[in-house]
């Protein structure tokens, strides 16, 4: 268990059964998704699968059809300005102002947000390796990225909306973004973050929550979610035979039985990965 | 040029309103002046006093070119061969960029250019499309003035020369799409081209004559459709073009995808923009100082031939009795000034149209999000785009007032008219605010129409005002339009029009934010 049993008392995030419908599509099907505060909560799903609704109706930017959300103890459709005092938000596809530079895009949103803290802005700015005199039009997909990070990681807000944020990122800046998160949390910000890479998911989530279609299949820790699926085993025995199964965990003892009676000569064993997790809901 | 066919097919799809309202539009506005010369200059003498006058006059002959003959279809020829032919240059500079510069930066074209796609013909279906477009405005002109009556050969060398002029700018867009990386600066290099053209031709004609032959629309007028035709200036026209689209394909082929020839310049690291006010200032501040330049020429352009046109046109009753219909004043200049106000705060109303419905630009290009992320409510956000277009329309109808009533007063030696002059083109406001009170109740309540009803509703003003009276259509219908509403000054009797039409502009301005409140955002 991690840090998160002792300090998540009380939800950043509360969502349940939320629908939201555009015309004939049903985007949110009765969807739930509890954020506890000072977490970073991985939010997963295969395109379509109604994250960005989700994130947006948590903005106050669309009006749920049915169903509760509330967000750090209010209504974000009622309380939207006052929510957004509190947190910061990266869209996923980031358009700039194209005749604003990056820099007074920053500056902007985050007087907007009431201030940014003056020296972090300039180490973001360092870490991200991002020239702010460039204009909004001639930044690459993952500069326009990195305009939007910067802006709501140099921000004092408590949580931090970030819909998948590394998309157009080389991966060094995955690697500076992974450590800016690890740093959030230190700070004990509460992360939201959708995503769909999923070691950066792993590797920076206390817990996850699996949509599909609209609704939550799956959500908890990464542990508690490994132990209830199967194991990888992969073997060879004297005979030659190579063994490649997956494994309930109540079938382990017999399947391990009848290998050591065949004579193992190797033996691998691993818990599932999340791709695994992951693509056991959607195969 | 592999690819040539399906760009042009693309081009084609995505022009198929904006082509075919231009060349109509402009057109439509062809013939109506032809039919209405026909009518009003049927007789030898009233064609000779406007010769007389208004071809010797330095405003007109600045704002329309010069007479080449006394005939009715030169008289035609001279009348379009001012604003109308400026405008189907636009038509072609917009056509052009919209499909190679803004397709680069939106990487639309990178889309296109990793295809099956010469390197050139991303750029040569855009001049193919022009050229379409130029080709059909040029029949269309013709036909709508052999439709009058007037000669065939006149009409043909009129088609041409509105054809090749358009397509000469539609080559000057070429090379301006290579030069900067951003299809709005483009946009301005191309029209400050054009401006630089009109300009040039309006000093020839008012002036040492030869500055006009530095100017592709004064070739254009050079042609003298209706005056003994000079066919060979159109090779010139033709060559010119030509020449440009050659430097056009050497500067593409020169430079890399998305680059532009001029290097951009880097911006501020630090910014103060600080509210959404300031954001929405900084936005649409360049637009509007491209309006209000437009609007102090125009103002002061039609107020320095206020008295002339009273001249010329104090002999021909149907002119005073078609100018008193649209102005209504008693006295034939105030008449006049009192339509022309009238027009100018029609296409003032563009403007507000324009800037409010960037709101809804900034909602569906995801830029609003970010923003309304913030602790910014939707009402500040759009209280701050309203602002700039409400103010934005008043300052602009009050620059042309001031231009209209300087010109007017050096003319008149009456300092006393430029105030005059002032206070009624700002009576004229409030009717332009309630298109832009519309087009922000449709913003709130129905977002998706907004745009196309806006465009319609103040089509439909301009339709009312310009042909109601022709048409003979009953005032009742005419009155629908605000603008009819508004007080005919200079002359006319001040009513209360104006304060109940800006209640009405800030009533709508209110149903839209209550909307906006409420729904969805894209």
């Amino acid at each position: 268990m991690n840090s998160c049993t002792l300090r998540c008392m009380t939800p950043a995030i509360e969502i349940s059964g939320l629908v939201k419908t555009f015309g004939p599509t049903r985007a949110l099907d009765g969807l739930d998704l509890s954020v506890a505060e000072g977490e970073v909560h991985g939010f997963l799903g295969p395109n379509g699968a109604g994250k960005s609704t989700t994130i947006r109706v948590l903005l106050g930017l669309l009006r749920a059809d049915a169903g509760s959300a509330r967000l750090l103890g209010g209504d974000p459709w009622r309380d939207a300005t006052e929510l957004h005092r509190r947190l910061a938000y990266v869209p996923g596809d980031v358009t700039l102002w194209p005749n604003l530079s990056g820099g007074e895009t920053i500056d902007l949103l985050g007087r907007l947000r009431g201030g940014l803290e003056e020296q972090r802005r300039a180490e973001l700015l360092e870490r991200f390796e991002l020239d702010p005199t460039k204009k909004g039009r001639a930044y690459s997909k993952g500069n326009r990225q990195k305009v939007a990070l910067v802006a709501a990681l140099a921000s004092d807000a408590e949580l931090l909306i970030l819909d998948e944020p590394t998309s157009g990122l080389d991966p060094l800046m995955e690697e500076v973004f992974r450590e800016c998160v690890a740093d959030e949390r230190e700070r004990g910000r509460t992360v939201l973050l959708s995503s769909h890479i999923l070691s950066e998911v792993e590797a920076l989530c206390d817990r996850v929550t699996i949509i599909r279609s609209g609704r939550t299949v799956e959500t908890g820790s990464l542990d508690e979610m490994r132990h209830l699926t199967r194991i990888t085993i992969d073997a060879d025995t004297a005979n030659g035979e190579h063994v490649h199964e997956q494994v309930e965990p109540g079938e382990l003892q017999t399947v391990l039985e009848r290998l050591v009676h065949a004579g193992v000569t190797r033996l691998e064993s691993r818990p599932p990965t999340l791709e695994e997790l992951f693509l056991r809901h959607y195969a | 040029m592999t690819g040539l066919r399906i760009l042009v097919g693309l081009a084609l799809r995505r022009d198929r309103v904006m082509i075919p309202a231009w060349v109509l539009g402009l057109g439509a506005a062809v013939a109506v002046t032809a039919s209405s010369y026909v009518e009003l200059y049927s007789d030898a003498a009233s064609r000779r006093d406007v010769v007389a006058t208004l071809g010797s006059t330095p405003a007109t002959l600045a704002l329309y070119g010069r007479i080449y003959d006394d005939t009715v279809g030169a008289l035609v020829a001279w009348r379009l061969g001012g604003i109308a032919l400026a405008l189907a240059g636009l038509m072609s500079i917009l056509i052009v960029i919209r499909h190679t510069r803004a397709d680069e930066e939106t990487g639309r074209a990178e889309l296109v250019g990793a295809g099956v796609v010469g390197r050139h013909a991303p750029l040569t279906a855009a001049l193919v499309v022009a050229a379409f477009a130029d080709l059909a405005l040029g029949v269309i002109v013709a036909l709508g003035v052999v439709a009058t009556g007037l000669g065939f050969t006149g009409a043909v060398a009129l088609g041409l020369t509105f054809a090749l002029v358009g397509f000469a700018f539609a080559a000057v867009a070429a090379v301006a799409a290579q030069l900067s990386e951003s299809a709005r600066a483009a946009n301005g290099i191309a029209v400050a081209v054009l401006g630089g053209a009109f300009l040039a031709r309006a000093v020839g004609d008012a002036g040492p004559h030869w500055v006009s032959w530095l100017s592709p629309l004064g070739w254009g007028q050079q042609v003298r459709a209706f005056a003994a035709e000079r066919w060979w200036v159109l090779l010139l026209l033709a060559a010119f073009a030509v020449l440009l689209v050659a430097a056009a394909v050497r500067l593409a082929a020169a430079r890399d995808l998305g680059a532009g020839i001029l290097p951009p310049r880097p911006g501020p690291a630090r910014g103060s923009l600080a509210s959404p006010l300031a954001l929405a200032w900084r936005l649409q501040r360049g637009a509007l100082a491209g309006w209000a330049a437009g609007f102090l020429i125009l103002g002061a352009a039609f107020g320095s031939i206020a008295q002339d046109i009273a001249d010329v046109i104090g002999d021909s009753p149907d002119v005073i009795d078609a100018v008193r219909r649209l102005g209504g004043g008693q006295d034939l200049v105030d008449a006049y000034l009192a339509s022309t106000l009238q027009i100018l705060a029609l296409i003032a109303a563009g403007y507000a149209v324009q800037a409010t419905l960037r709101l809804r630009g900034e909602e569906t290009s995801g830029r609003a999000e970010p923003l309304l992320a913030t602790p910014v409510s939707r009402v500040r956000w759009a209280l701050g785009h309203a602002f700039v277009a409400l103010a934005g329309t008043a300052a602009i109808i009050a620059i042309a007032g001031l231009a209209a009533g300087a010109g007017h007063a050096l003319q008149t030696g009456d300092a006393g008219e430029l105030p005059r002059v002032l206070g009624a083109a700002l009576a004229q406001v409030p009717a332009a605010w309630v298109l832009a009170g519309l087009a922000l109740a449709l913003f709130g309540l129905a977002p998706r129409a907004a745009a196309g009803v806006a465009w319609a509703a103040l089509a439909a003003c301009l339709a009312l005002a310009e042909l109601g009276p022709v048409l003979e259509l009953s005032q009742s219908i005419i009155d629908l339009s605000p603008f009819a509403q508004s007080p005919r000054l200079p002359g006319g009797a001040l009513n209360a029009a104006p304060l109940w039409l800006a209640a009405l502009a800030a009533a709508l301005a209110a149903a839209g934010l209550a909307g906006l409140r409420r729904r969805d955002l894209a």
